[in-house]
């Protein structure tokens, strides 16, 4: 389908005025391609953090929509991502998840290429070539932007796209409570442990839209409510909400949107990790410096997001990123990053590894239930009959206003909004055809009162 | 509520090269088994779990109980969408 696309013909599907969605955009294949030009070719998107490839040489193979890239530092500390393919035959040049290596070599032909991207070893360079190749045109293909933004690193394909910060726009200020310290200095945190990668069934929108700020699906969860997961063995978290007004922030020029608690005053520290000494006291200590180094800033603790269109995290409890790869209209690889702040004492990063294996991932007990969800949602919406009825995204329609503390538009409470405001922005991109036509509209780009 | 396994997940566990070692106390034994766990599910849900077990095992009130197990699959990208039995 390539940009040929018809225009405003997904503004059909998705009619944010009435609140309506058509199950077409989870489970049409036409469309689904369109998504990987439109959408994924042309975001910005996450591709992992630095302290992955903390030295010269090494790498982790991440992806990009459907494609596997490589994420290296070169032999100078330079950080680059490049498509993971051969530019003779198209082999993968690297076949491992992550590691450390001088060159990458091609296993069909043996083109070798080092860490910087530069094709510099071709056999038979004279006998064969007779010295005609140009190498200097034939390096691994890299990204067209790559942004660092507090250890998390992001790409794009687009030269035109913005810069990422421009990208992001007012989604910075609830990213930032995820990537930086838990005692609120800047960035500073590392990815601990592996990362968790497995297969869904399911379109990978449901995802996106359910960590965007489906505040909803509580029943979902009862079952961990219940049993009693949360760091205190309480609930699925430690609840940190009391005194806080309960905001779905939605960023519509960006696609993006979060769920946050925001106190409405300074109040004191509400005891968490309440199993460990150690553990509790180091949150109780690094929630008194965040209030003191952040004054107001403190207030706004930070909950789930997406920043659009594949990338979500959870802020706090579980601190951690994920990432939805697209496999097909009714496949989705889920990759799981989960954080720590780099200085932590190995004990609290302990605690934090079982609870965050409790909570996310294919073996948590939270989100196994999710899966269910999102595998049926998408398998119940194929049949013909099904796709003629679309979905109902009219909880708060209306609602929307603004909260002087805040920047985006703001609902208190349980909101449908984040989620129009995602697929306003996606049938934007599938419509566009270029970065012109997606300039930011202006609607919410304010500075923060807090 | 679970709903990950409402309806239930149909399975069998098929458990080789069992290897019994001293615990670290007297009460407590190593248990080291390879598994293949089959999983059918709904209609036609269907996941093979292949990998190896790591339990320790304490003998209490006349009852073997299972005071730890350490579970490691063979696969890089799980390719089941959840993991919601026992192992």
């Amino acid at each position: 389908m390539g940009r040929e696309t018809n225009h405003h013909a997904m503004q059909r599907l998705v009619d944010m005025k009435n609140g309506i969605v058509s199950r077409e955009i989870f489970v049409n294949e036409a469309i689904y391609q369109q998504e990987q030009e439109q959408v994924f070719a042309r975001a910005w998107l996450f591709i992992g953090h630095e302290s992955q490839i903390p030295k010269p040489g090494d790498y982790f193979v991440t992806c990009m929509g459907e494609e596997s890239v490589i994420l290296t530092r070169d032999a100078t500390g330079v950080v680059h991502a490049f498509l993971n393919t051969c530019r003779h035959r198209g082999m993968k040049v690297c076949r491992y998840d992550e590691g450390n290596t001088a060159v990458f070599t091609c296993p069909y032909h043996g083109w070798s290429f080092s860490t910087d991207g530069r094709l510099v070893g071709v056999p038979y360079y004279k006998e064969a070539y007779h010295e005609c190749l140009d190498r200097s045109q034939w390096g691994l293909i890299e990204v067209a932007q790559l942004a660092n933004y507090k250890g998390s690193l992001w790409a794009t394909w687009d030269k035109a796209a913005p810069p990422f910060l421009d990208y992001l726009g007012d989604m910075k200020l609830y990213l930032d409570v995820l990537l930086d310290c838990r005692d609120g200095r800047e960035g500073g945190s590392e990815v601990l442990g592996g990362i968790q990668k497995w297969y869904m069934p399911c379109n990978w929108k449901f995802a996106a839209e359910n960590f965007i700020g489906d505040a909803y699906h509580n029943i979902s969860h009862r079952s961990v409510d219940l049993v009693g997961i949360g760091p205190s063995g309480r609930g699925r978290r430690d609840d940190e909400r009391q005194g806080t007004e309960r905001l779905a922030v939605s960023i519509p020029e960006g696609g993006h949107g979060a769920l946050t608690p925001l106190q409405t005053d300074d109040l004191p520290y509400i005891p968490t990790y309440q199993n460990t000494r150690i553990v509790e006291d180091y949150f109780r200590h690094v929630y008194e410096e965040r209030q003191q180094r952040l004054g107001k800033g403190a207030r706004l603790l930070g909950g789930v997001g997406t920043v659009f269109p594949n990338m979500s995290f959870l802020a706090r409890q579980p601190r951690s990123i994920a990432v939805w790869h697209p496999r097909g209209a009714l496949q989705t690889e889920a990759w799981r990053w989960f954080l720590v702040d780099k200085d932590a004492p190995q004990e609290v990063k302990d605690i934090l590894r079982h609870y965050y294996m409790r909570y996310s991932g294919p073996g948590g007990l939270t989100e196994q239930d999710d899966m269910e969800n999102w595998n049926y949602a998408s398998a119940a919406s194929k049949g013909v009959i099904a796709r003629r009825y679309p979905y109902n995204y009219q909880m708060g329609l209306g609602y929307e206003g603004m909260h002087e503390a805040v920047p985006g538009v703001v609902t208190m409470g349980i909101s449908e909004q984040n989620q129009r405001g995602f697929y306003q922005r996606w049938a934007a991109c599938m419509d566009a055809t270029s970065w012109t036509d997606l300039a930011p509209s202006g609607v919410g780009t304010r500075s923060a009162g807090l | 509520m679970a709903w990950a396994e409402d309806p239930p997940s149909r399975t069998r566990h098929l458990l080789r090269n069992i290897e019994v070692e001293p615990g670290d106390t007297a009460s407590e034994i190593k248990v080291y088994a390879n598994f293949l766990v089959y999983r059918n599910r709904a209609e036609m849900e269907q996941d093979f779990y292949i990998g190896a077990r790591q339990d320790v095992l304490r003998h209490v009130d006349g009852a073997w109980k299972i005071a730890r197990r350490k579970v490691i699959l063979d696969q890089n990208v799980l390719l089941a969408k959840n993991v919601s039995i026992f192992f």
